[in-house]
């Protein structure tokens, strides 16, 4: 395994290693159910020891043996398969919570009209009647409070970071194959081939 | 036959007492599912005299009705009546739609515009909209074999197995044409009469051109769905 192989495995390795590390630390936080997360936690140690095993497997020697800029598409490529499985997963649970946030609507809505029926007590029904709306927070303050949460969040920041991080490699890739660089990237992207 | 009109309404406040004066005029009981609406929709039905669902949040169409589904359901009516809120459907044609149910030659009657033999020539469908039900009709034709000319006509009746049926399993958003498709997979008799509707008299369309333009590949992947599903209950 050349020089720059073992540099990218090594990244490769710091990279999940710490995003296995932030799972598990969101976990700890109560900010992530256990419970939801096995199979992200599943996916990221297969991919760890894939990247352990790098040497190892028939895929990376055969990359390998091509040379570096082959082995970097394969590994943009299984890291955006990485990331898919894992959007995938959380917008299968999106989806089951979805429909249980459906069938709960309905069945309150029929228990307010059931409620709301002339012929009860009024004094007994009016604190079912006073539910707080579950709609979008609708004051200014709650609006902020949202915001100010949102612009807060690492976690999100992170993510973002890591995705466009991910992006900006493959399209310098891709540009560099088809279209003529500006000399200090050309340089720069050199000086990784010879490392 | 105890018969029942569920009223989806989204901010049709404008419409809604009109509405509802003339259901109540045709002998049908009503009740208005009040879709998260920010207007005066669900006082306005309250005032009228007739059983309101207010969800408390936006389920879109298919949740309302899917709510009045399960109404029925609970109190034991015979046939349902889907009967939108924007006063398009005209409750003149509430007994035309129920009859052949009543007859028990169908499980769901569709009020259609667009019958070869009776066309509404009086009501002008946006092309957005025309375009999306061509291409649904073409999918329900491919998919199931039946010829339905009106796949996105809200004005349809159902009887108590058929919306017993819907209230567990119910397209949410655009389910017009994929709940015609799950019921043809689940046995229930499909019928069509023709109807003419009455143009919007308020509030705004859902279906914007956004919406429109996503409709096909949103029908494709609802029909892919319900298709791959019966396939795997029947295995």
């Amino acid at each position: 395994m050349t020089t720059f192989s073992a540099a990218v495995q090594a990244v490769s390795l710091v990279a999940l290693g710490s995003l296995l590390v932030y799972t598990l630390a969101l976990v700890r936080m109560g900010r992530l159910s256990a419970h939801l997360i096995v199979s992200w936690i599943v996916a990221e140690l297969l991919a760890i020891i894939a990247v352990l095993l790098w040497g190892r497997l028939p895929l990376m020697s055969f990359t390998s043996s091509l040379g570096n800029r082959e082995l970097l598409v394969v590994l943009a490529v299984v890291s955006f398969s990485f990331i898919a499985y894992l959007m995938l997963d959380s917008l299968q649970r999106i989806s089951q919570q979805s429909a249980q946030i459906t069938r709960l609507a309905q069945e309150f809505a029929l228990l307010r009209a059931e409620t709301t029926r002339p012929a009860l007590d009024h004094a007994l029904v009016e604190p079912l009647l006073n539910v707080p709306d579950m709609g979008v927070p609708r004051t200014e303050e709650a609006n902020t409070r949202q915001r100010v949460s949102t612009r807060r969040d690492p976690g999100l920041l992170a993510q973002l970071a890591l995705a466009a991080w991910l992006v900006l490699c493959f399209v310098l890739y891709v540009v560099q194959g088809y279209f003529t660089l500006p000399a200090f990237l050309h340089h720069l992207l050199l000086a990784a081939h010879k490392q | 036959m105890k018969g029942l009109c569920i009223v989806p309404a989204h901010n049709e406040a404008a419409s809604l007492a009109t509405l509802l004066d003339e259901i109540r005029r045709e002998g049908f009981d009503a009740v208005v599912i009040d879709d998260a609406s920010t207007d005066d929709t669900a006082s306005i039905a309250a005032t009228s005299g007739v059983p309101v669902l207010s969800l408390p949040v936006n389920l879109g169409i298919g949740g309302a009705v899917q709510t009045g589904f399960l109404y029925a359901t609970r109190h034991g009516y015979d046939v349902v009546v889907q009967v939108d809120g924007d006063g398009q459907h005209d409750p003149a044609w509430l007994h035309t739609v129920v009859t052949p149910i009543r007859e028990g030659r169908a499980d769901c009657v569709i009020g259609s515009r667009y019958l070869p033999t009776c066309p509404d020539t009086g009501y002008r469908t946006p092309l957005a909209r025309r375009l999306g039900m061509r291409f649904s009709t073409m999918l329900l034709r491919l998919a199931t074999g039946l010829h339905v000319h009106d796949t996105t006509s809200g004005l349809r009746a159902l009887n108590r197995r058929a919306f017993t049926h819907a209230a567990l399993h119910y397209p949410r958003d655009h389910p017009e044409a994929e709940a015609l498709l799950a019921f043809h997979q689940s046995g229930f008799r499909i019928l069509e009469v023709p109807v003419a509707m009455r143009p919007r008299s308020a509030g705004q369309s859902l279906f914007t051109f956004v919406r429109a333009a996503l409709y096909p590949l949103r029908l494709c992947v609802g029909f892919i769905g319900i298709i791959t599903r019966q396939r795997a209950g029947g295995q």
